[in-house]
């Protein structure tokens, strides 16, 4: 008589479980990868851009595509290299197109804060009594003048990543629209921008010790240095792009409320609108006030311009 | 007066003997006949590359003229001690008294450390060993920089206020400038509160005991000041620029014996903009020849004087940023520093090859001027005499 064997209905759930483990490892270390240089991170934001709009319409629940790939591309292709360069054709083009959409969006104000900081200090350097308070003034208002754009930038990032357009970029009044219905997670979204923002400032601002951090260092053996400096750069990589696919996924998961409580006519009311945008703006200050501290520590022109988490996933360390 | 070797024993000789008895021998303090010294403080924080390597410097004078006048010392070094940073104050201590951590705070706030010498500074040392009249021992301070007043002299029972140097800075300036607007009566009501107000915070500068006392010698100093530039502080040369136009007014002036200047401009690289750190350097460097130009031709300094240029500290060297020497957090690079020895009785055009520390330039400057910094911890250095 042959004995029969229950097999745990846990087992598949399991097994998947630990594919899609295995997965998501394998996604962090190739997409941390490619953040490592600033022409592969926009293949890198490509590819977070196409996911996050893959994301949304799993949120929502409707057919999707297939979940993107770095390289490869649609395997029902006719073509061979659009089967096996398709994925990296379109990352590169979506990535492009989100980066510039980005910049653009933010540009008024980062050139100010880049022009306010560099020119404040130059007046100050040379010691023009006369116009000290013209460059600080400048900086201040670019702050403030910000924070209602910056207040909408996830927003406008996941409607682009929807829509896959440069100018979907600007549609203010839907972006707008979006960020009202989608209420306290956009909040809370918003809330885990502004962590992972201090995540960076300690990017920025560890190598600044660097050389009190091993024996190596202290003693200023320069290979070891560059070598600890690579090694962290790695490090702090993997942890960006792991951070980014979290809020990434919190973004498509607001995005996809906001349309279904949109949908259904579901608005949050003028005053919690407006206390959930001053709430956002009050972070979006202390995040911009973490911008200018790891300015101070370890200064990067560039960094005015790109914020790692929403915009070009690459960490300018080491 | 030449520092020749022989001098120079016969002084640490004739400094002991006084210093063993407590006074000098003849009672009385003897009237100053030894050379005239001049520290440049080459501050803000400075690397070598940048200074004394002469492939990559941004002072072509101390490099290609005045190091051949003296002795270059290329391997000066700030003793690494725990509890220790790298930062102006502390090496301008180091300087001046010739020890590591002698000092204590008096208040420090974020960003702007208040610290005052405990040992006894290099002024004290002087006017307690010569009859040298106040005005003659000069500190040349920024204008932003009030906390450096209290390098004036130290807290300590055998030396103190009594010995203190006096100090040139545009701070200086607009408390005189307060106190004879109202006793002329003839300011605005306007004027008259804005310098009340800012009286108010120079008084969160002071200490028990370091408000500048009255003395007639800068009380015209200032009158000529005032005469040349006013009273709105944007007529006169600002930043580094106003030190030396400070330093060169108190030496046709003024003729002080011993003077330290305070150059502060390369460390606005803190903030990130690495031209204003070789600017800066470039600014020093033009005003050190202007002070050593403006000596050959006085009377009073011309064969009689020596330069001590040395950095207050280093800057870091670290290349996982941006600007690799944006800070000076205590690291290698922030340690090394350098010094330029040059005048009468020091050696010519020599590169002197050993490491020096910077606690020894308070008595070397002491085997100059024939007095011992008797509570320094570094030795005279000796090799700079011909």
């Amino acid at each position: 008589m042959t004995g029969t064997v229950a097999i745990s209905a846990d087992v598949p759930k399991r097994q998947g479980l630990l594919a899609g483990t295995v997965r998501t490892m394998g996604t962090i270390v190739l997409g941390a990868a490619l953040c490592l240089t600033p022409p592969t991170a926009l293949i890198a934001l490509g590819w977070l851009t196409r996911k996050t709009a893959h994301d949304i319409r799993g949120n929502q629940g409707a057919p999707s595509n297939e979940r993107p790939k770095f390289v490869r591309g649609d395997p029902t292709s006719d073509r061979r290299i659009s089967r096996w360069f398709g994925g990296l054709v379109q990352n590169l083009s979506a990535g492009v197109k989100a980066w510039f959409g980005v910049i653009a969006f933010t540009l008024p104000f980062s050139l100010a804060w880049l022009t306010g900081w560099f020119a404040g200090w130059e007046n100050s350097f040379s010691k023009g009594y006369e116009q000290a308070g013209v460059w600080p003034t400048v900086s201040l208002l670019a702050v403030f003048l910000s924070l209602p754009i910056l207040s909408l930038l996830p927003m406008a990032v996941a409607h682009q990543a929807q829509h896959a357009s440069f100018a979907s970029m600007f549609a203010l009044k839907e972006i707008l629209n979006r960020v009202r219905a989608a209420g306290w997670r956009y909040l809370m979204l918003t809330i885990l921008i502004t962590l992972g923002g201090v995540g960076v400032l300690g990017a920025r601002a560890l190598p600044v010790f660097g050389e009190h951090m091993l024996a190596e260092n202290v003693q200023g053996d320069v290979k070891a240095l560059k070598a600890f400096g690579a090694v962290f750069k790695i490090v702090m990589t993997v942890g960006l792009f792991a951070g980014i696919l979290l809020v990434r996924k919190m973004m498509a998961s607001t995005y996809a409320h906001a349309e279904a409580r949109m949908s259904a006519g579901e608005m949050a009311g003028k005053f919690k609108s407006l206390f959930i945008l001053t709430a956002t703006g009050a972070l979006w200050l202390s995040a911009v006030f973490i911008i200018y501290v790891g300015q101070f520590l370890n200064y990067n022109w560039w960094a005015w311009f790109n914020q790692p988490v929403l915009m070009l996933p690459w960490l300018m360390t080491g | 007066m030449a520092v020749t070797r022989r001098r120079f024993n016969a002084a640490l000789a004739a400094s002991a003997a006084t210093l063993q008895f407590g006074f000098n021998l003849t009672s009385a303090r003897a009237a100053y006949r030894g050379p005239n010294v001049i520290i440049v403080r080459f501050g803000g924080g400075v690397r070598r590359a940048e200074t004394i390597v002469p492939d990559t410097t941004w002072a072509p004078y101390l490099v290609n003229v005045l190091a051949k006048r003296g002795v270059l010392i290329p391997d000066v070094h700030i003793a690494d001690i725990e509890g220790m940073d790298t930062s102006h104050a502390e090496g301008t201590i180091n300087i001046l008294t010739g020890r590591y951590a002698a000092w204590k705070d008096a208040g420090s706030k974020f960003l702007t450390p208040r610290i005052e010498p405990t040992a006894p500074t290099l002024f004290e040392y002087l006017r307690k060993a010569f009859d040298i009249a106040p005005h003659e021992v000069l500190l040349i301070n920024g204008e932003d920089r009030p906390q450096e007043e209290f390098f004036s002299f130290a807290r300590h029972k055998k030396f103190g206020g009594a010995f203190r140097a006096e100090v040139l800075s545009l701070y200086r300036y607009k408390r005189w400038l307060y106190q004879t607007l109202i006793a002329e009566g003839r300011a605005k009501s306007e004027q008259l509160e804005n310098l009340a107000e800012q009286m108010k915070k120079f008084d969160k500068h002071t200490l028990p005991g370091r408000t500048p006392k009255a003395n007639a010698r800068l009380d015209r100093f200032w009158q000529h000041w005032r005469r040349d530039y006013r009273e709105t502080g944007l007529i006169n040369a600002r930043g580094d620029q106003l030190l030396t136009e400070l330093a060169l007014r108190a030496m046709r002036q003024l003729k002080p014996r011993l003077m330290m200047i305070n150059y502060q401009d390369p460390d606005y690289v803190h903030w990130g903009n690495a031209s204003h750190y070789t600017r800066a350097i470039a600014v020093i460097d033009r005003g050190l020849r202007q002070l050593v130009e403006t000596a050959d031709h006085m009377d009073a300094y011309a064969g009689r004087t020596v330069f001590v240029v040395i950095p207050d500290c280093g800057r870091d060297s670290n290349s996982l940023l941006g600007i690799p020497f944006q800070h000076h957090f205590n690291t290698k690079s922030a340690h090394e520093i350098w010094a330029l020895v040059a005048g009468p009785g020091i050696a010519r055009g020599r590169v002197l090859d050993k490491p020096i520390d910077q606690s020894q330039i308070a008595a070397t400057v002491g085997a100059v001027m024939g007095f011992k910094a008797r509570y320094a911890e570094g030795d005279a250095i000796s090799d700079l005499f011909s």
